[in-house]
């Protein structure tokens, strides 16, 4: 085989090709826009799912926006899975949507199949999961772009950030043009420093087909800004009108008029379905006959890769003895026959790709159309970030999404949009805005990423939110859209909508409490055939409610004539909330009181600067750990990995009598003791 | 940069020939392997990265270079129904006569992939080629031709077509930054252009200009459309779709239309003719695409504040003439074509040089931008739009080597017949010529792979 060497680490270079006249006259003709200063008040790099966010938040709440993208023809591109939703992630695009963020409407208007999943567990796992269709989703992302007043979308490379006395002035492009702005939020995605991996071969590459981002790494690093190395991986996308459908379990979306959206009307659509199969021993021999091809076992990636989005071959390796793995075939779309394989993510050499998937069931005459491949990139360990996503080394500079070490279009969004309301608000030199832990998830991925740092692209589950049952899919128009609202991402009139729904489901449950069933024979034939107890006397409807195996609906039947007409007419969302907070009326009660104990010292702000050095009683690897990642509040500092509960006593007298002694000085004469010491 | 592995190229067991590959899955690829799998061959269509397929990378104008209406609308016939279908619904005739289709870019690049995967005996494969390669038999005499991704995956095929445009040593110059590729932010292929260096193959350089863009809510559009309201040649486009989905007799046409209309109602029929064999009819019930959905139906979806976004139906008003497709002019006082209904961006081609130049058919003069290299804007209070005369795609220039003394102008002689060329690396110029060109390599091709199955190849 023939080796050529070949250059390709100078694929990008920034020099001046040609210089122009002294009348900015090149080659005889006008060089209009180059080495030219535009001004905006955010600048955002990055036109994936964190920076789209970014940007439209951006520019909603009334500050000039650029979105800066090495392709204007890529916006919003699903690389990977187009799917949107899932435990957890659901959650987080329903926050996004009632914070008044693009992904949720996004969806809406490009999906193919939604479902709801986890119906019959408890309401905390109960998620949306949606199939977009990639195209649509890139196409009417572009258009509500474009269509935004205040946004510019600018096509170039992000060569340095613009950055005197530790504060952020802008970035200069490649192509000699500057976008000045006293706020930037970077969304690189998998871009810095991109190499595309398949067995023992690579090449630089930001996704497949493109070039990556070789310049702006070096700038980041020498404005004080640590980057370390991830990986990720995509599975092949295959021919869908050659795979065997009667060979796999067809799977479809739920019939009704499911939505993201908290607004407008859910669309009537046709939905696609997808198809079940599993790997078989025959592929676990393919997969483990060539894992030495692996770039796992070449050593080809260094990066770590996610662990909850495994490879075939990690899969293997980790679970030698489990004889099947799922693979769900997926339709990518009602523009395309491609579909994509969920569970064999891998990037094995290309022929052995061809291999595993023709030893699964259903696609033993699959056709291959792009083969999957891993990607390794630069990412910004997150602990260098504030709460509210802005870097504790540069004023003015934030970074969201998978840079910071995510994987998923949730958790990407969720990230773009937070540090797209914080740099407009540090623009508008207004208080950042940052969620709490028992406010929503999105709060949850913040603080863990900015708090515990990862050591894996890291992804958002259910279980990370110790306060899930309040941080429901159902409610997050509750906990979020007044916020929103009051950023100015949400209109009057969705505050409205958000106002009346809540108002009806409180008049609902106000009624169930003060109706009062009698225990009659017919009330006792009913609960018994529910396989419940006869009532010994008379009860509230709403107590009935809280039996587990009562539900609103088999009681219609005892209710008086009036309230069984309100709630006849009560819509199906305010219902299901309406159940689930009778039902867990009592564990939502207990962690809302274990949040108000806890916001006391979860809320106490650590001012800046502070010298840990100098709190006697902090062990020696506490004082390290919290000088260097500097935690806005007590709660922070006590998720640090390595500070115990022991030291945030010490921390917590420590603060206690600073704030007494600031305070005493304040006003010598006294009689502020009573004050509440905490700052929420 | 590269890593390179140790093993050898790696063929999957049991793989085999297949009739054609098409190396670059562009304007001309794309008009190629849909013409070789509508006349029977299996066909192999390779592009870099799949969701660019179709794509008219250069800008939204097809123009002819003999100036005449008869030769787009000979090249279009041409094309395989499937194919015509595409450019056709995604075009817009200029109500000034100038004998140009504005084509919505995204529209030709989605539909096309769509179009060209109901062909069954066509395949799409992702992947950059590196390497191609005749392979003999003991005695020297052809069997196959060989090509290698970057991969490292080998494809054989009787014949290999490449289509990659300005990819073979492509060098992308953007004011001060120079990038190796073809088209702005893809990769080059870079050992393609080795492996016909090393075979001896001649590669002329040529240049190519692309022209700059501005998003729609840019001031500079805003500027435009306002100084052309005083200008004759300021013209209204008729979007072909929109005749299809009426209920005019496209048979009969309408003496009383203007020439523009009949030449679009000319399309539209040449479309309707082969409506029922086609499949390309967008699925019932899923969700339809920006480029299939009215201009004021896609603002409606947006579902904005009303109060906060003058781009929202109950607001267009003022600009109605920007944003509603139907009525999109075709700049002439600074020539600004629409690129697409779900990009919102607007095009101004190269050509333009000196005060005023006629760009087909058409007298304009170059784009005027304010200067603001002066003292930066504020953010105050009264400037709604910040800097948005910006442009979104600076004017770039693109170096690259096309393929000279082809034989019977697709054929690369020191490859036997086994390699052809395609599109702009065959030296074709813009859109038409490359789909007249993919179209014409087709059909030899069709009557090679016949002969060669006559005397039993």
């Amino acid at each position: 085989m023939r080796i050529r060497p070949r250059q390709y680490s100078c694929l990008w270079s920034a020099r001046q090709f040609a210089p122009c006249g002294p009348d900015g006259r090149q080659n005889g003709r006008v060089l209009r826009s180059t080495s030219r200063q535009y001004s905006y008040d955010v600048v955002v790099v990055g036109g994936g799912h964190a920076g789209c966010e970014a940007a439209l938040a951006s520019a909603r709440m009334g500050c000039r926006t650029a979105l800066l993208t090495l392709h204007l023809d890529k916006i919003a591109l699903m690389p990977c899975n187009p799917a949107i939703g899932g435990v957890g992630k659901g959650q987080l695009t329903r926050e996004i949507d009632a914070l008044g963020g693009e992904q949720g409407r996004n969806t809406d208007r490009s999906f193919i199949q939604i479902k709801m999943l986890n119906t019959s567990k408890g309401p905390a796992v109960r998620a949306l999961r949606a199939q977009a269709d990639k195209r649509l989703y890139e196409d009417w992302m572009k258009v509500v772009l474009s269509r935004n007043p205040r946004l510019a979308l600018v096509q170039g490379e992000a060569a340095e950030l613009i950055v005197s006395r530790e504060t952020i002035n802008g970035v200069k492009l490649a192509d000699g043009r500057s976008l000045r702005a006293g706020a930037v939020v970077l969304a690189t995605g998998t871009f810095l420093q991109a190499k595309i991996v398949i067995g023992d071969r690579s090449y630089a590459a930001g996704r497949v087909g493109e070039l990556p981002a070789l310049l702006l790494s070096t700038s980041m690093r020498a404005a004080g800004l640590e980057l370390d190395r991830f990986q990720s991986a995509t599975p092949p996308r295959i021919d869908g009108t050659t795979i065997d459908p009667s060979r796999m379990l067809a799977q479809f979306g739920d019939d009704g008029d499911l939505s993201f959206s908290h607004w407008g009307t859910p669309p009537a659509r046709r939905q696609l379905p997808c198809y079940l199969t599993h790997t078989t021993s025959r592929t676990h021999e393919v997969v483990v006959d060539h894992l030495h091809l692996s770039p796992l076992k070449s050593g080809s990636v260094s990066g770590k890769g996610p662990r909850y989005c495994p490879s075939i071959d990690r899969k293997l390796i980790n679970f030698p003895d489990r004889d099947r793995h799922p693979v769900f075939v997926e339709p990518e779309g009602a523009t395309t026959q491609e579909m994509y394989l969920q569970g064999l993510t891998t990037s094995l050499p290309v022929f052995v790709q061809e291999m595993i998937i023709r030893a699964t069931p259903g696609l033993e005459t699959a056709r291959l159309v792009r083969p999957g491949y891993a990607v390794e990139y630069d990412y910004l360990p997150p602990q260098q970030l504030t709460l509210a996503l802005q870097t504790k080394a540069v004023h003015g500079l934030f970074c969201a999404g998978q840079l910071n070490g995510t994987s998923g279009y949730e958790e990407a969004a969720a990230q773009g949009l937070m540090a797209g309301i914080n740099a407009a608000l540090y623009a508008q030199e207004k208080p950042p805005f940052t969620l709490r832990r028992d406010q929503a998830y999105i709060g949850v991925l913040i603080d863990d990423l900015v708090t515990k740092g990862v050591d894996e692209p890291y992804r958002m589950f259910t279980s990370r939110a110790e306060y899930r049952l309040l941080l429901r899919h159902d409610n997050a128009c509750d906990r979020l859209s007044p916020l929103g609202h009051s950023l100015g991402l949400i209109n009057d009139e969705q505050l409205g909508e958000v106002m009346v729904r809540r108002r009806s489901t409180d008049d609902l449950r106000d009624m169930l409490e003060s109706t009062q069933i009698r225990s009659n024979p017919e009330s006792d034939a009913l609960l018994e055939s529910l396989g419940s107890t006869p009532l010994a006397e008379s009860q509230s409807a709403g107590r009935l409610m809280r039996r587990p195996e009562v539900s609103l609906e088999a009681i219609v039947d005892l209710l008086p004539l009036g309230p069984r007409r309100m709630f006849e007419a009560a819509p199906a969302e305010v219902i299901e909330r309406l159940a689930i907070e009778a039902r867990y009326d009592g564990y939502i009660a207990r962690q809302l009181a274990e949040i108000r104990r806890h916001r006391a010292t979860e809320n106490l702000v650590i001012p800046a600067p502070f010298d840990y050095l100098r709190v006697e009683g902090l062990t020696f690897e506490a004082k390290d750990k919290l000088a260097r990642l500097r935690p806005d509040t007590l709660g922070q500092a006590s998720r640090i990995p390595g500070v115990s509960p022991a030291d945030i006593s010490v921390l917590l007298v420590h603060l206690f009598r600073a704030l007494r002694e600031a305070q005493a000085a304040d006003e010598p004469s006294g009689g502020s003791r009573d004050r509440p010491a905490t700052c929420s | 940069m590269v890593g390179r592995g140790q093993a050898g190229p790696e063929r999957a067991p049991g793989s085999t020939t297949t009739d054609v590959i098409v190396v670059g899955a562009g304007v001309s690829g794309c008009a190629c392997a849909a013409a070789l799998a509508a006349g029977g061959a299996e066909v192999i269509l390779m592009g870099s990265a799949l969701d660019a397929t179709g794509l008219p990378g250069h800008g939204p104008a097809v123009t002819a270079a003999s100036g005449q209406w008869e030769e787009i609308e000979e090249v279009l016939r041409s094309l395989p129904a499937i194919l015509r279908r595409v450019w056709v619904e995604a075009a817009s005739v200029p109500e000034s006569g100038a004998p140009m289709l504005i084509v919505d870019r995204r529209a030709v690049s989605v539909e096309t992939k769509r179009a060209l995967e109901q062909l069954h005996s066509l395949h799409f494969r992702q992947g950059l080629v590196e390497d191609v390669r005749v392979v003999r038999g003991p005695t020297g005499e052809f069997q196959s031709v060989e090509v290698e991704t970057i991969f490292g995956e080998v494809l054989s095929a009787r014949r290999v077509v490449l289509a990659v445009g300005l990819a073979l040593g492509g060098h992308v110059r953007v004011g001060a930054q120079e990038m190796e590729g073809g088209r702005y932010g893809e990769l080059p292929a870079t050992g393609l252009r080795a492996a016909l260096e090393t075979a001896g193959a001649i590669l002329t350089p040529v240049e190519e200009e692309v022209g700059e863009r501005y998003g729609g809510n840019s001031p500079v559009v805003a500027q435009a459309f306002s100084s052309a309201a005083h200008t004759r040649t300021n013209s209204g486009l008729v979007p072909v779709r929109r005749l299809l989905e009426s209920a005019i007799d496209l048979a009969g046409g309408a003496s009383s239309l203007s020439p523009a209309a009949q030449v679009a109602l000319r399309l539209a029929a040449s479309v309707a003719d082969s409506l029922e064999r086609t499949e390309c009819r967008w699925p019932d019930g899923l969700p339809p695409p920006p480029h299939r959905t009215k201009e004021s139906d896609v603002l409606a979806a947006l579902l904005t504040d009303p109060a906060r976004d003058p781009r929202s139906p109950q607001a267009a008003g003022a600009r109605e003439s920007v944003t509603v497709l139907d009525k999109s002019p075709v700049q002439a006082a600074a020539l600004l074509l629409p690129d697409g209904i779900a990009t919102d961006e607007y095009w101004s081609p190269t050509a333009i040089s000196g005060p005023t130049c006629s760009y087909n058919s058409m007298m304009v003069r170059p784009l005027a931008v304010a200067d603001n290299s002066g003292p930066e804007m504020t953010s105050g209070a009264g400037a709604p739009v910040g800097s948005l005369d910006v442009a979104s795609r600076l004017r770039h220039k693109v170096d690259g080597l096309v393929l000279g003394s082809l034989d019977s102008g697709h054929r690369v002689p020191q490859f036997g017949c086994a390699l052809w060329a395609v599109g702009r690396v065959s030296g074709a110029k813009g859109y038409l010529d490359s789909l007249r060109s993919g179209v014409d390599c087709a059909q030899r091709l069709l009557r090679l792979l016949e002969d060669d199955s006559d005397h039993g190849v």
